[in-house]
């Protein structure tokens, strides 16, 4: 059994803001998938991702509490049984190792388009893989106190800004609604659902929690209300851009590019904004690291999980460096979309095989 | 802990090692920055392609002279710097007495050539996140904007708020103006539009609003510019009419003032109307307080309909007519109708002329019919350009009258 050291125990508040920020750093990449087949109706998947989502919340929180001292990767084995059960926990982990890193790479790109063009790649790199290095191998209290500390100035300055793009926004922008139908738009609810990827740290990290009772209700008004952020973010940038956001790499990036406030002494918001997604996304790429590290120490039943965070370096160093284009790596060429979907859908699984399971007994 | 500590340590040392150089640094005074923008095009039919004042290596003659077969295009950028000492602070405090004007020009086959090439020339790296204006010459602009502004759309750097501007001759010459009143002629361009896009003799339009436009390939004005070399200033006012991302024409000052009260929203705008007495030949201005529009489309027998109601609130600014007195509701009404039907008729008038000599949605009837009315806009849009030709255009508009400054008699002069 994995070992869990006092420092790597958070509490509830320091678990939905670590959720909350994976939910806002989909939500800034997943405009242009939505995009692609839908256009200026994006933003209605992401409404229905919102209905959905409470489902996901409450499978997640339930199967979590049935074994409270052990991650999803170990218990899967148990419910499943043994060849159905690693496989399962192999590919959960594999997802977090991949998400982890195709999110930095477009961190990478972020940083390089948009403040250092000129500073090689492997140096963005390297810094990012020794404080990755130093940040898990230190736990999880540390990235979860950088959450705390982000969040709330996210937050603050993400509501601030869309209100005022909100003023300027055309609303006829979005017309016609659903004009190829319902159907188009249905299928491409799949593709909005993995904003709420992060929902995994419910089972991953639930033997982290210093609390383990009452934490349906401030993950569900954390994710819930996220998701409305976000949700609006989508519908401003549509507002803003109609048929041109599928064009942009960055769509949200470029709605906050698009409007400059004159009288501020800062008069790019963009760059403002800039200073805080960068720490949001480093914090994703690496709660999802941690994660599948959690995920690999418990396969191969390590005792501390920092052995596989120094194993783990490497290949993400490697692959990082992997010179691929950014339509390669767009968005997440690597961790298809669905796949995302049916690591959220496995708890749900095992919450049912589980109950029927029980009911034999 | 002791271990924490010195793992501690020892990250923070080898993060030190990074911070010895970085590749983006560059000092202030090594950045040029580029305030005004002025791209012409230059079309090349001599021997070799000669760059100005530069030398031509004869391996380099010998491999323009094989494609030289056909005339080639060239643009024509020309960046005007700011000298910040010139700007900024006092004369006590060391700002220049006498600014220069900063401008380098150069040919390159495309924008991104054009600026590293002017990289060789000055001593400062070209800054183009500080440019407000980018001017267009019409010779480039009748050849297709897309292009020549695909660098800057494109950039991550350019402000999305900037104007961009098309010129009557070459955009060059604009750079060159020595304006008595202002000491930096990008300041002398850039203030103008501020103040005359109130009057709404030029379409409102920045770089962002143009990269939509160009991207749902709409028919579109963009702000024109006119240099008086004889009076040694800049007249802004009119517009270049864009199909797709060609110009086309011109429109007056007074017909984009008509398309404007149509098209955007108008707030502080004068019009003239005639005095609602037939025999009084004087005018009234008002000033319009709010504006409303709303669109109906109606398609019939193959033709498109559109009726346009507009709702204007406006205040008198100036009265010229010999009976008319505000404070009676009776004369006040004559008023809102004369003036409704002054809008409406040049309204109407500039629409209907516009629509034939240009052929161009300006007005975005395309884009209302497409957001408004889907199930329309699936039958027409295969054939979008022969149903705009044969649409017909119905205004109507109401007005109303608020108030008439402080004074409510009616001309001063008569009594």
């Amino acid at each position: 059994m994995t070992i869990i050291h006092p420092r790597d125990h958070i509490s509830v508040t320091q678990l939905v803001l670590l959720i909350s920020t994976t939910i806002t750093t989909i939500g800034f990449l997943d405009i242009l998938e939505i995009a692609k087949d839908i256009a200026i109706d994006t933003w209605i998947p992401v409404l229905f991702a919102i209905i959905i989502v409470p489902f996901f919340i409450v499978t997640h929180i339930k199967l979590a509490e049935q074994f409270p001292d052990e991650n999803i990767i170990a218990y899967t084995p148990k419910i499943v049984g043994k060849w159905l059960g690693y496989p399962i926990a192999f590919f959960l982990s594999s997802i977090y190792f991949f998400l982890s890193l195709f999110i930095f790479q477009i961190f990478l790109e972020i940083i390089k388009v948009f403040l250092l063009p000129k500073t090689p790649k492997e140096i963005v790199i390297i810094i990012q893989a020794v404080v990755l290095l130093y940040a898990v191998w230190f736990g999880l209290n540390g990235i979860a106190r950088l959450a705390e500390l982000m969040i709330p100035i996210l937050t603050l300055l993400f509501t601030l800004l869309l209100f005022l793009i909100f003023l300027k926004a055309d609303y006829t922008n979005i017309l016609p609604i659903a004009n190829n139908g319902l159907l188009p738009i249905v299928k491409n609810i799949y593709k909005a659902v993995p904003l709420y990827a992060g929902l995994g740290c419910i089972t991953m990290l639930y033997p982290f929690l210093n609390r383990k009772k009452k934490i349906g209700k401030p993950i569900f008004f954390t994710v819930i209300g996220t998701g409305i952020i976000i949700f609006f973010l989508i519908l401003l940038t549509m507002l803003t851009f109609r048929y041109e956001v599928t064009d942009l790499y960055f769509p949200s990036i470029s709605l906050f590019q698009r409007f400059t406030v004159s009288i501020s002494f800062i008069e790019r918001i963009v760059f403002f904004l800039l200073m805080i997604v960068i720490p949001i996304f480093f914090i994703f790429s690496v709660i999802t690291y941690f994660l599948s590290v959690i995920g690999f120490t418990t396969i191969f039943k390590f005792r501390e999980h920092t052995v596989f965070s120094i194993l783990l370096i490497p290949a993400f160093f490697l692959i990082s460096n992997i010179p691929i284009s950014i339509a390669d790596i767009f968005w997440l060429k690597g961790v298809p979309i669905w796949t995302i979907d049916i690591a959220l859908l496995v708890p749900a699984v095992l919450l049912i095989i589980l109950k029927l399971k029980e009911r034999k007994k | 802990m002791m271990k924490q500590k010195s793992t501690f340590v020892f990250v923070i040392f080898s993060l030190l090692l990074f911070l010895t150089g970085c590749w983006d640094y560059l000092d202030i005074n090594h950045h040029g920055i580029v305030y005004v923008i002025a791209i012409d095009k230059e079309v090349i039919e001599k021997e070799h392609h000669e760059r100005e004042g530069y030398e031509i290596e004869e391996t380099d003659e010998k491999n323009q002279k094989e494609d030289n077969s056909k005339p080639k295009k060239q643009y024509v950028v020309t960046l005007q710097f700011i000298e910040a000492n010139a700007i900024a602070g006092s004369e006590k405090a060391g700002r220049a007495k006498d600014a220069k004007l900063n401008i380098t020009s150069t040919k390159a086959d495309s924008i991104v050539g054009a600026i590293n090439e002017l990289n060789s020339r000055t001593c400062c790296e070209p800054l183009l996140s500080h440019t407000r204006i980018i001017l267009i010459g019409e010779d480039l602009a009748r050849d297709g904007i897309t292009k020549s502004l695909d660098y800057f759309i494109r950039s991550p750097y350019i402000r999305k708020g900037t104007k961009v501007i098309i010129t009557k001759g070459p955009a060059k010459e604009v750079l060159k103006l020595d304006h008595p009143l202002l000491t930096h002629t990008g300041f002398y361009i850039e203030n103008i539009p501020t103040y005359a896009n109130r009057l709404k003799q030029t379409p409102d339009i920045d770089l962002g609003k143009l990269s939509m436009h160009i991207h749902h390939g709409d028919d579109f004005l963009l702000p024109r510019m006119i240099l008086s070399n004889a009076k040694n200033e800049i007249k802004y006012g009119g517009a270049a009419v864009f199909k797709k991302d060609k110009m086309i024409g011109w429109m007056g000052e007074r017909e984009v003032l008509d398309w404007a009260l149509c098209a955007e929203p108008a707030k502080h705008t004068p019009i003239d109307s005639l005095c609602p007495d037939k025999d009084d030949k004087g005018t009234f201005t008002v000033d319009i307080r709010h504006q409303k529009k709303y669109s109906s489309i109606d398609y019939k027998d193959g033709k498109i309909h559109v009726k346009v109601k507009i709702y204007i609130v406006a205040d008198v600014r100036e009265l010229q007519c010999h009976e008319c007195k505000m404070l009676d509701i009776k004369e006040t009404r004559k008023m809102e109708e004369a003036l409704s039907a002054t809008i409406k008729n040049r309204i109407s008038y500039t629409c209907n002329t516009t629509r034939k000599k240009f052929e161009a949605d300006v007005y975005g009837i395309g884009t209302i019919i497409s957001k408004f009315h889907p199930k329309i806009w699936k039958q027409v849009e295969k054939d979008w350009d022969k149903h705009f030709k044969n649409l017909t255009y119905d205004v109507e508009v109401a007005t109303s009258l608020r108030t008439a400054q402080s004074e409510c008699r009616p001309d001063l002069a008569e009594n």
